[in-house]
């Protein structure tokens, strides 16, 4: 640690550190337009000097750095001009008749300038107005009085200087060069936060901008629209669409993202109980200051009028309309019609469905209403099967499933093995994570080495061979055989390439050093369980070759959905109970569910937050199933398909208005708050629960709040103990249990490629589908349209004559579908790939219920 | 690979043949200036009438006399040895049979070897007299393209003898013979190097800065053209001397002739072992190859020139680490330009102790210098550090056309812009300009007579440091922006009172840049509220310029009516005479002055704001007989 003195006062701070982030800490303002805490400083806008005694004249404080002794002051008057006459300059290319004008703080919107100044060019009309970095430094450095101000009376070179226009082309960014001061910062949080590159400096002189790829529009850039550039952006040159001119919020509350088991934390920011922006939540040291697209923008994927804001029941068959309902009345019927199930066929004949969606709070109850109150062992959620397989395989090979593996390690990592479909898209987040890594940042750098397992061409594979790594490209279904090969030291080389395996086997002589920290991710299929238990298998045996006692540590299996390790640890799991305790009766999964409803044995299904007509492989005859079903209760704020063939749909509130806990791939218990209105009539699921529970069985549940049932999981819940109520934002702690053991299990054969010419169609969680859009079938649920396709290899596409945007026609044993077709070299030559929540889940109309990939013939539409 | 003893032998023959040839030897010097003059075709008409003739045909590179170009030196078995300017391609047939047989006395500029009647000694001229060769020991000499013809002038020998030395006792002999950065930095070369010697990363790099941009300058070029071995020479001992084990030239894409015969210097070099391992029997293990820049002024700064090899934007970077510390790719890396390595090569051949004989006490040896503007003898010249530059302008031979010497703009856009009266009593040396808050640069000095204009001057610079501003810091970026903008209202006439205060404000926010490119970048202005106010504040009060060279301050006046102001009128790009608008034309005209320089008697440039001449129209029928 050094001593310096900052304006007079002694403080401490660590020797080499940033003299800006060190005066910043004391709660000394200072004008620092370009520098990013935590990256080497760009030291562009210069607008951050201060005066160290003994240098020569004064320092930028982004370059000077932390000495013992240093003697700093930034207030004093001419260091103060010295700032102004930069800013000034700064000034002189923004618009900025606002940012010096005394009487600034008499506008509001609306009002008529005093100074008769265009309107177009004040910071009244700016969207970024009162949250503005340029405005408050302008501000807080006292710029606008004529000594400091040169530029007075005069023609600024803003007006002009013709000015790019802006681009509006997407859903979700918009850029305006004209606000641009040229810090440079998304050209660094883009290329050294979130190592993706998409926006550079272009051009010299007077004519740099900023420019995504090659300087076209937003979307046609390499662009994933995570905004981390919006994020830093000092003006409104870079700001979220949808909210642009809406998000002067009222509150901000933080909460978590649901979209996958990554769980970033998360700040909602809301007006009049409605979400108008969201931004990462620093608090969670694995999300840090970032998300991805889907945290930030999906929060409205879909407009309040297609949530639910009113209740429904159908009295009449199947087919008949569904009509609005008070709560009471629903509950009551509800009830009854349960309770009349119960005493005819007795209370095995209802099932429950809990969801990966829901809060562990809305899943602990679901399962104490299932087994408690109805009395029934029937519990599980439609997507469990491959979730539940890969926990099974693991807990068979360390003793439990609760692994002790701590995502802050992998941006640590020395070596990482990756086996996912695409993990940029399924947890965007994990993957930034991988990524540094493998480059660090410029300040840090890092070089880690990346075994990429994937049949599928993802960002990753990027960041494999320039860096040392290597990209393994199995078949479709063979990754869990790769990763088994790579397991042994005489594995089956015929699977991969031989000079690929060899580099692979020397980076995994690196892993096994047990000074070097390792990382293995597995990403199982969502839907093929099979595929997931053996992928398991696999994973566990290499981590336990490369790390022997210490392979839980390294080993990550990473659910498709968010809180689906939570929802099994609730007790949402037919043979396990809260705490993943064996379940006092065992009881049918899933797909029991269906074959026995089939059967005619089981006659009722309460569904709570689940839609298995779009999570769960085989949908024809799930459809089916539901409609034989004599009485079915969702619980859901959107009306999903099952909830259209529901008897009693009770409308729940949106994800981010509701409090509870959710527990994301690492088990790590992450907090939500309710930062939402409820809509119209809409009602928390929990509320639902305890009514119907009472309904039932009188004062069966006695809860109030949601916190009440946290409390009781914290109770209740083996490993659940630190999350009580009191729990506020993000904790370090983790439900992690220590491995009891280490043992290799044989990992099964692979199903037999299908026959030569076939077609093998596959899929997986993909980026920019937006769950709730897909729920309602929405047109935009891929705001950008990236996503609407069928993707096929280039050369199957010329065999069978398919075009790029060609209409096509996907036919399986099940069913069949109809897109448009993209060609790319993404998937591999004989595969097919149809992205998993595309139009609600379609493609799991085309596979069989055990979700495994399956041939398929693709055929170009006939023109009607 | 042969050692160097037996590259010797081959080297003398080679140079033997060409230096005393058997039988005439024409040859032409081919360089960028020389091209543009028309030396190619000089060259190609000369080989064509070789055979015939009975002489040969060699090329050379530049000897600096950009003035006098094409030139053609005759070389005689005899030992006589002239050298002709001004030979054209259509002087050539004439002039080989004659220059063959004897002396071609209108042509001839002076004598380097032998006699000749009436025809003076080179080196007696006041242009050569002045000028110390080291550093162009072999320009306008040997074929730059041809590698024996430099190691019989003795190339290579410096290097082989720099390896006997231990590499401490080298670099304190680079120190202490006072050579420092002739790029314009002025940095201790042997400090530098030291850094690079004492960096413990491994490897080592070495920078060659050729990114010659300064307008008015073009050392570098001459040298690369010219001499392309002694910087290659200079690199090695450079490279014995530092440990490093490869370098780049970094060299600018306009010098396409420059590019051609580095490379072929290099592959010359890795084939005969010189480059690439073990370079003749030295052991030092050295290979260098040629990064081709874009164009950006700023790559000249050594970290911007790093971020360009670097595949990175051509940005300066924020310093520490230093590039002794972190520099081609993150190694350490020691940059000079080309004028310094091809020096160490110098000071190795005269040695140490000759080498201190000329310069002054500070800075020993010799400097190249381009003279360029309003001067009749355009070219580059070698002289000792401390010569004046009065005495410099002597020896090229004053203004032009016996006009006053009104300023010097030296070493670039960033170095300064000094008045005759301060300038001309200056010694050529870094330190006389530092006093007076200058550089002297890197070697470009260009005079301006007393028919230019400071502000029009200040418009054009401010354009190009605009222009060239990487981006990175907001007060050269925006600061350069708002030069040109107050300079160009200036120069409309549309000054205002509070501009020399906005400069003021402007040249203390420069000094907050990063890298030179800011911080320099108000030194011309400075200069000219400094030692040019008075011409400024008649643009700016009077709203009228001086010189009449302000576009927006001037306009044409038709004040004859000479058959020679229709043929203005038909060229005016205007066509404002021809559409038989009154030629009062001031509102339309573009002000390129054609007309002018069409007819000199007919059309007058007078101050735009006042001093109005009546004018006469220009009757319809004049204009149908220009036709």
């Amino acid at each position: 640690m050094a001593k310096l003195t900052l304006n007079g006062v002694e403080v401490e701070a660590e020797a080499g550190a940033p003299l800006v982030e060190v005066i910043k800490q004391q709660g000394v303002w200072i004008s620092n337009l370009c520098y990013i805490d935590g990256l080497a400083p760009y030291a562009g806008c210069r607008s951050c000097l201060v005066e160290v005694e003994g240098a020569r004249g004064l320092q930028l404080s982004c370059t000077a750095r932390v000495a013992d002794g240093m003697v700093v002051n930034t207030e004093k008057q001419p260091i103060k001009e010295a700032r102004q006459q930069v800013l000034a300059i700064i000034n002189a290319n923004h618009s900025d008749r606002c940012l010096s004008c005394h009487r600034r703080v008499k506008c509001m919107p609306g009002d008529i300038c005093l100074r008769d100044d265009v309107v177009t060019h004040r910071c009244v009309t700016c969207s970024k107005n009162y949250r503005c970095e340029l405005q408050t430094t302008n501000e807080l450095l006292d710029m606008g009085f004529e000594n400091v101000e040169p530029w007075i009376l005069e023609d600024r070179t803003y007006y002009q200087t013709e000015q790019p226009d802006p681009d509006r082309a997407n859903p979700f960014f918009e850029f305006d060069p004209q606000m641009c001061i040229l810090c440079t910062r998304c050209v660094r949080a883009c290329d050294e936060i979130r190592h993706t590159s998409a926006i550079s400096l272009s051009n010299k002189g007077y004519t740099s901008r900023i420019a995504f790829g090659a300087g076209g529009p937003i979307q046609d850039s390499n662009c994933d629209f995570c905004g981390a550039c919006i994020d830093v952006c000092p003006t409104a040159t870079l700001m979220e669409k949808p909210n642009k001119w809406i998000a002067r919020t009222e509150d901000w509350t933080s909460t978590t993202c649901n979209s996958c088991s990554v769980g970033c934390t998360i700040s909602v920011g809301t007006r009049s109980g409605r979400a108008v922006i969201v931004k990462p939540d620093y608090v969670n040291p694995v999300s840090a200051d970032q998300i991805c697209i889907r945290g930030r923008f999906h929060y409205d994927a879909i407009p309040d009028k297609q949530r639910l804001s009113k209740h429904y029941v159908r009295r009449g068959p199947t087919g008949t309309p569904q009509f609005p309902a008070h709560w009471g009345e629903l509950v009551a019927y509800a009830s009854e019609q349960l309770k009349g199930i119960i005493a005819k066929d007795g209370a095995s004949a209802v099932a429950v469905l809990g969801s990966p969606f829901n809060t562990n709070e809305e899943n602990y109850l679901a399962q104490k209403l299932a087994r408690d109150v109805i009395g029934t062992p029937h519990i599980d959620f439609s997507s469990a099967a491959p979730n539940r397989a890969a926990g099974r395989a693991i807990e068979a090979a360390f003793g439990t499933e609760a692994l002790a593996s701590d995502a802050i390690n992998i941006a640590r990592s020395d070596v990482i093995v990756v086996i996912a479909d695409d993990l940029e898209e399924s947890h965007n987040v994990f993957s930034l994570r991988v990524k540094d890594a493998v480059v660090g940042q410029p300040v840090a750098p890092r070089s880690g080495k990346l075994i990429l397992v994937s049949s599928q061409r993802g960002e990753l594979a990027d960041f494999c061979e320039p860096y040392g790594g290597v990209w393994l490209q199995p078949r479709v279904g063979e990754e869990a055989l790769a990763a088994g090969a790579l397991a042994k030291a005489d594995g089956e080389v015929a699977l991969l390439g031989e000079s690929d395996l060899v580099v692979a086997r020397n980076l995994l002589a690196e892993a096994r050093d047990p000074s070097n920290i390792v990382s293995i991710i597995y990403a199982p299929h969502p839907l093929d369980a099979r595929a997931a238990a053996e992928g398991a298998k696999a994973v566990a045996n290499l981590a336990i070759a490369l790390r022997g006692d210490k392979a839980a540590e390294s080993l990550f299996v990473l659910p498709t959905e968010a809180n689906a390790n939570g929802a099994r640890d609730m007790g949402v799991d037919p043979e396990r109970g809260a705490g993943r305790v064996a379940a006092d009766a065992s009881g049918m999964d899933f797909a029991g569910m269906i074959d026995a409803t089939h059967a005619g044995t089981l006659k009722a299904m309460v569904v709570v937050g689940d839609n298995p007509l779009m999570f769960a492989p085989g949908t024809p005859r799930i459809r089916e199933a539901l409609e034989k079903l004599e009485f079915v209760i969702v619980i859901d704020d959107v009306m999903t398909d099952t909830a259209k063939l529901a008897h009693c749909v009770f409308a729940d509130v949106p994800e981010y208005a509701k409090t509870g806990t959710f527990s994301n791939a690492e088990r790590r218990v992450n907090r939500l708050h309710a930062a939402l209105d409820a809509i119209g009539d809409a009602r928390p699921a929990l509320l639902a629960l305890t009514d119907l529970a009472n309904a039932l069985k009188p004062d069966a549940f006695a809860y109030d709040h949601p916190d009440a049932v946290t409390d009781e999981i914290a109770a209740r819940v083996a490993g659940y103990e630190p999350f009580t109520s009191k729990f506020e934002r993000w904790s370090k702690a983790r439900v992690a249990e220590a491995a009891t053991k280490s043992e290799t299990q044989t990992v099964g054969t692979q199903p037999a490629a299908p026959a030569d010419g076939q077609l093998l169609l596959t899929t997986s969680r993909t980026l920019y589908t937006s769950t709730d859009g897909a729920a309602v079938h929405a047109a935009d649920a891929d705001k950008l349209h990236r996503e609407e396709f069928v993707e096929m290899h280039p050369a199957d596409a010329g065999a069978l004559q398919v075009l790029d945007g060609n209409d096509v026609v996907l036919m399986t044993e099940h069913g069949e579908l109809s897109l448009k077709a993209k060609l790319s070299d993404r998937v591999q030559e004989g595969v097919v790939f149809v992205p998993y929540y595309l139009d609600g889940g379609a493609v799991c109309g085309l596979i069989a219920s055990d979700g495994a990939p399956i041939a398929v013939q693709v055929k170009v539409a006939v023109a009607v | 690979m042969p050692t160097y003893d037996e590259l010797k032998v081959v080297g003398d023959a080679a140079w033997t043949a060409v230096e005393k040839p058997a039988r005439p030897l024409f040859v032409v010097s081919i360089n960028t200036s020389s091209i543009a003059a028309g030396a190619r075709e000089t060259y190609a008409a000369l080989e064509a009438l070789a055979a015939s003739g009975g002489f040969d045909v060699m090329q050379t590179g530049d000897d600096g006399m950009s003035w006098a170009e094409p030139i053609v030196q005759v070389r005689k078995p005899d030992g006589q040895h002239i050298l002709y300017g001004g030979v054209t391609q259509d002087k050539v047939a004439d002039f080989a049979v004659a220059a063959a047989a004897g002396v071609v006395a209108n042509l001839a500029i002076g004598v380097i070897g032998g006699a000749a009647d009436g025809i003076p000694k080179l080196w007696d001229l006041d242009w050569a007299k002045m000028q110390v060769r080291w550093l162009m020991h072999n320009c306008g000499v040997i074929d730059p393209e041809n590698l024996e013809q430099y190691i019989g002038r003795g190339g290579y020998a410096q290097f082989v003898a720099a390896t006997q030395m231990s590499r401490d006792d080298l670099i304190e002999l680079v120190k202490g013979s006072t050579l420092r950065g002739h790029s314009g930095s002025f940095f201790s070369t042997g400090t530098k190097w030291s850094f690079l010697k004492d960096a413990t990363a491994e490897p080592k790099y070495l920078v060659c800065n050729a990114d010659e941009g300064d307008p008015g300058a073009w050392v570098n070029r001459v040298i690369m053209e010219s001499d392309p071995h002694s910087l290659i020479e200079g690199l090695l001992i450079g490279a014995y001397a530092t440990g490093a084990t490869h370098g780049w030239i970094y060299l600018r894409d306009e010098y396409p002739l420059a590019i051609e015969r580095m490379n072929k210097a290099i592959s010359d070099c890795l084939e005969r072992g010189i480059l690439g391992g073990d370079a003749l029997g030295t052991g030092v293990n050295f290979t260098c190859e040629v990064v081709r820049g874009a164009g950006a002024y700023v790559c000249g700064d050594e970290t911007g020139l790093i971020s360009s090899i670097n595949d990175e934007r051509g940005m300066p970077r924020i310093k520490p680490p230093f590039p002794a510390q972190s520099g081609v790719l993150g190694k350490p890396t020691n940059v000079n330009n080309v004028e310094t390595y091809a020096c160490v090569t110098a000071l190795m051949r005269v040695g140490a102790d000759t080498y201190s004989t000329v310069g002054t006490e500070a800075n020993r040896g010799t400097k190249m210098f381009t003279v360029s503007g309003d001067v009749g003898r355009t070219g580059c010249v070698e002289v000792p550090f401390g010569m004046t530059v009065d005495e410099l302008l002597a020896g090229i031979g004053g203004i032009n056309d016996g006009l006053a010497f009104k300023a010097l703009q030296q070493g670039g856009p960033l170095s300064g812009l000094l008045p005759a009266a301060v300038a001309g009593p200056l010694r050529l040396e870094p330190e006389p300009f530092r006093e007076l808050g200058t550089g002297m640069g890197g070697g470009g000095l260009i005079f301006l007579d007393d028919r230019r204009c400071v502000v029009d001057l200040n418009v054009m610079m401010a354009h190009f440091l605009e222009d060239e501003s990487c981006g990175r810091c907001t007060t050269c970026r925006i600061g350069n922006q708002r030069m040109v903008e107050i300079f160009e209202r200036t120069s409309r006439g549309e000054g205002r009172g509070e501009d020399v205060a906005h400069l003021k404000s402007l040249d203390a926010s420069f000094q907050y840049s990063n890298c030179f490119h800011g911080t320099l970048s108000p030194t011309i202005m400075r200069n000219t509220l400094q030692h040019f106010r008075e011409e400024y504040d008649i643009h700016l009060n009077e709203h009228r310029c001086p010189a009449q060279v302000c576009e927006g301050l001037v306009k044409y006046v038709v004040v004859g009516n000479s058959p020679a102001l229709a043929e203005a009128a038909a060229i005016c790009p205007d066509h404002i005479a021809a559409k038989g608008v009154q030629p009062n034309m001031d509102g339309r005209c573009s002000r390129g002055g054609a007309c002018v320089e069409v007819a000199p008697d007919d059309v007058a440039v007078v101050d735009r704001f006042d001093g109005l001449i009546p004018l006469r129209e220009i009757a319809p029928a004049d204009v149908a007989r220009a036709g």
